[in-house]
């Protein structure tokens, strides 16, 4: 009862307290940002990201969204324009075509971010991409377009005039951006609703923490479609189901082929949860969408790539 | 009871605090408005600049680097063009500006971040292609102090003083005349700079630093002074004391810099010249270009050095068909030819990866270390140059006194198939014809 006596009057005496304090807020937000002004690009990005789908595309390097424990560097803007052009044609869009508008609204990240340099590890391996809790993807690597790529100026000198594109490497321009990114994509559609368990039994014990210690093919002998696959369950589930997107027929048949009757029938298998799973939980048609995606790696000449 | 008795005596307590409710306001506008003023009042001087700004930049917490010096004119959109002392090891030419952005953004304090790639701002702080950021800079400095002639900033990573002083001439003329300086200084490959009294401050072969050896003593304790190039001289990155002197500021004037701000440690006005010098052995880099004797063995052929990398190598050709990197160090005038890679060879059906391996041919060894093999100093009369082979001390007990190039199947010396491809016994001398 005394107890109780005490706490009472504490409360009422506390109560009073907050109540004598009286101030008036001010009608000014304390967030502002009046220095920093938009560029014709954050216009674009604004109507071809942020509207449509809900994403906020981070070209302008922030150290708070960036990982601090690797010396980055930003990306070139005109980098950062390709790829923002490059990922809303090659990845946006076909989810787009096969499924609805707000397919990508509801379920890509909130956050897409481009890096210029790579990010390094102590193990000499390199960081491409990442995936954040569903909500962010982190693209590296986005000066090293300058090698895969040449940028025609219309008045040979600056993009003032308007440029076009010609990619001399599209396979590394398709490894280094696309496939990261729909590899990075589907951590996002895992890590939302998980795939069926039975998928990781498929190469049970093979998973190693070194993956840089085996070859590509010793992985493919091991049912695995890429060396980094046999890092762990979910980035085997994650690389099937990219390269399956990203590499041509001839080039996933002749994966397959490689791993031989064992890591062959491991890889088809483990494909086959994929689509499963893509059909079952997304309503998304596994083949249908490849189909799309091959024939806009087969438009992609014909982008506007300075319309901007 | 006891306890109870204690209740209104904190209730008496709390009522008091509570109506005591008056904190004076020390600043008139809250924490977030004056964040917002220095952001604007930053970039209003960032842009108040009509001819931009000449920036003393020092990459590395160590300074180790030295200073690297730019100039950069900031508009209000958000655009950043700059050019810099870099330019000739990034686009070979100053007068190519890059236009990149910058933003302006509060974090622990106001921080302007050049926030889009720019190939000089940021020549200091990309990993690519290393797999470290090598020169450990940065491009977010955290605003300190300034007006309209002088701006402070402090490197986030690092905490280097950056200091941005009003030009009177566009970017790229101010930049111009920097590396015209700076090339004008490097071409007499000075040793270092000697003080009236004595006192010397031997240069870095490559970045800008100076050493310092307060005892005179090159074996015993040592200060290093980084210091960056303007478009008159050059400037420390602090203020140094050297031999009781206190100085900052140089202008160059025929071969020696002279102070422009010496002050005694009583505080009056100094004179302090700091004149290039040489050590006696002293050979110029572009002595050495041209067509050479080789005497192998007592075989002569004529072999040419061409510029490899300007003031640290060459390119000879050739020893034993192959072309091959021979160093040059300012310091002696000596020339080095060491343990290195010398391309693919084909021999046989196999394609093999060529390696210059130092040689003992009287010990019968051979070796695959880096930095063993011969160093070359001048032993020719009058203006001749007659350069002598001699092992560099460096392999244990063996002695360099040949070559022989060794081809491993893998790209992997020391393991693997080996076989000798090219052997050359007992170099003696390189003649300047």
């Amino acid at each position: 009862m005394k107890r109780l006596f005490k706490y009472t009057l504490l409360a009422v005496f506390s109560l009073m307290a907050v109540a004598c304090s009286e101030e008036e807020l001010s009608d000014q937000s304390v967030i502002t940002n009046s220095v920093n002004q938009e560029t014709e690009f954050d216009a674009w990005l604004e109507q071809n990201y942020r509207a449509p789908f809900n994403i906020r595309f981070l070209y302008r390097y922030e150290d708070i969204e960036t990982d601090m424990s690797y010396d980055l560097v930003p990306a070139k803007e005109i980098y950062s324009r390709i790829i923002a052009k490059m990922v809303r044609f090659l990845w946006l869009d076909p989810y787009t075509e096969v499924t609805n508008a707000h397919f990508m609204r509801s379920h890509s990240p909130r956050m897409m971010q481009v890096i210029g340099s790579g990010a390094y590890n102590q193990n000499n391996t390199l960081l491409l991409g990442t995936a954040e809790g569903g909500q962010k993807i982190t693209l590296y690597v986005g000066n090293w377009l300058e090698r895969f790529m040449t940028i025609h100026y219309n008045n040979n000198v600056d993009d003032t005039e308007g440029y076009w594109v010609e990619i001399l490497d599209p396979d590394q321009v398709n490894y280094y951006y696309l496939h990261t990114i729909h590899h990075e994509f589907a951590h996002i559609l895992h890590q939302k609703k998980m795939y069926p368990l039975d998928f990781n039994t498929i190469s049970q014990g093979e998973y190693v923490a070194q993956w840089t210690s085996i070859s590509e093919e010793e992985a493919a002998k091991k049912g695995f479609v890429s060396r980094y696959g046999s890092s762990a369950q979910t980035e085997d589930f994650v690389e099937v189901f990219s390269y399956y997107l990203t590499w041509s027929p001839e080039v996933w048949d002749a994966k397959v082929a490689q791993g031989g009757a064992v890591g062959g029938d491991r890889i088809r298998r483990k494909l086959a949860i994929v689509k499963s799973y893509m059909k079952d939980t997304w309503g998304i048609d596994m083949d249908e969408l490849r189909a799309v995606l091959a024939r806009r790696y087969a438009e992609i000449d014909r982008l506007d790539w300075s319309d901007f | 009871m006891k306890k109870l008795f204690l209740i209104p005596i904190l209730a008496l307590a709390l009522t008091l605090s509570a109506c005591v409710n008056k904190v004076e306001e020390v600043f008139d506008v809250p924490a977030s408005e004056r964040l917002e003023q220095c952001m604007i009042d930053c970039q209003k001087l960032l842009t108040s600049a009509e001819h931009g700004w000449m920036i003393q930049y020092y990459p590395s917490s160590s300074k180790a680097y030295g200073g690297s010096t730019y100039a950069a004119k900031f508009e209000a959109n958000g655009d950043v063009t700059v050019t810099g002392d870099v330019a000739p090891n990034v686009t070979g030419d100053a007068s190519k500006t890059i236009t990149s952005h910058y933003s302006i953004n509060a974090s622990s304090s106001v921080v302007l971040t050049f926030d889009t790639f720019n190939d000089y701002i940021h020549y200091w702080a990309d990993p690519d292609p290393y797999s470290k950021n090598k020169f450990e800079g940065d491009f977010e400095w955290a605003y300190v102090e300034g007006n309209a002639k002088q701006m402070v900033f402090r490197g986030i990573r690092t905490d280097n003083k950056i200091v941005f002083t009003a030009l009177d001439t566009d970017i790229v003329s101010a930049i111009q005349q920097v590396v015209d300086l700076k090339y004008s200084v490097n071409d007499r490959l000075y040793m270092g700079f000697r003080m009236a009294d004595g006192a010397e401050l031997y240069d870095d072969a490559i970045y800008s630093v100076l050493t310092y050896y307060p005892d005179g003593n090159t074996q015993g304790a040592y200060e290093k002074i980084p210091y960056a190039y303007t478009p008159t001289g050059i400037t420390f990155y602090e203020p140094a004391t050297i031999n009781g002197v206190t100085v900052q500021n140089f202008n160059w004037v025929e071969g020696s810099f002279v102070a422009t701000d010496a002050k005694t440690a009583s505080g009056a006005a100094a004179e302090v010249t700091i004149a290039g010098f040489h050590s006696e052995e002293f050979i110029h880099y572009d002595d050495f270009l041209g067509e050479w004797e080789l005497n192998q063995n007592g075989t002569i052929t004529t072999v040419t050095m061409k510029e490899k990398v300007r003031y640290q190598s060459y390119t000879l050709s050739k020893i034993g068909g192959f072309d091959v990197e021979v160093g040059y160090s300012k310091t002696d005038g000596s020339l080095s030819l060491t343990y290195q890679y010398v391309g693919r060879y084909k021999s046989g059906s196999t394609n093999y990866y060529a390696y210059l391996c130092p040689w003992d041919a009287n010990a019968g060894y051979l070796c695959w270390t880096a930095g063993n093999g011969f160093v070359l100093n001048n032993i020719g009369e009058g203006d001749q140059l007659v350069m002598e082979f001699k092992d560099n001390g460096k392999w244990g007990s063996y002695t360099t006194n040949s070559i022989l190039f060794s081809g491993w199947v893998n790209n992997t010396p020391g393991t693997g198939t080996r076989t000798n491809l090219v052997r050359l016994t007992y170099f003696k001398t390189l003649t300047k014809k």
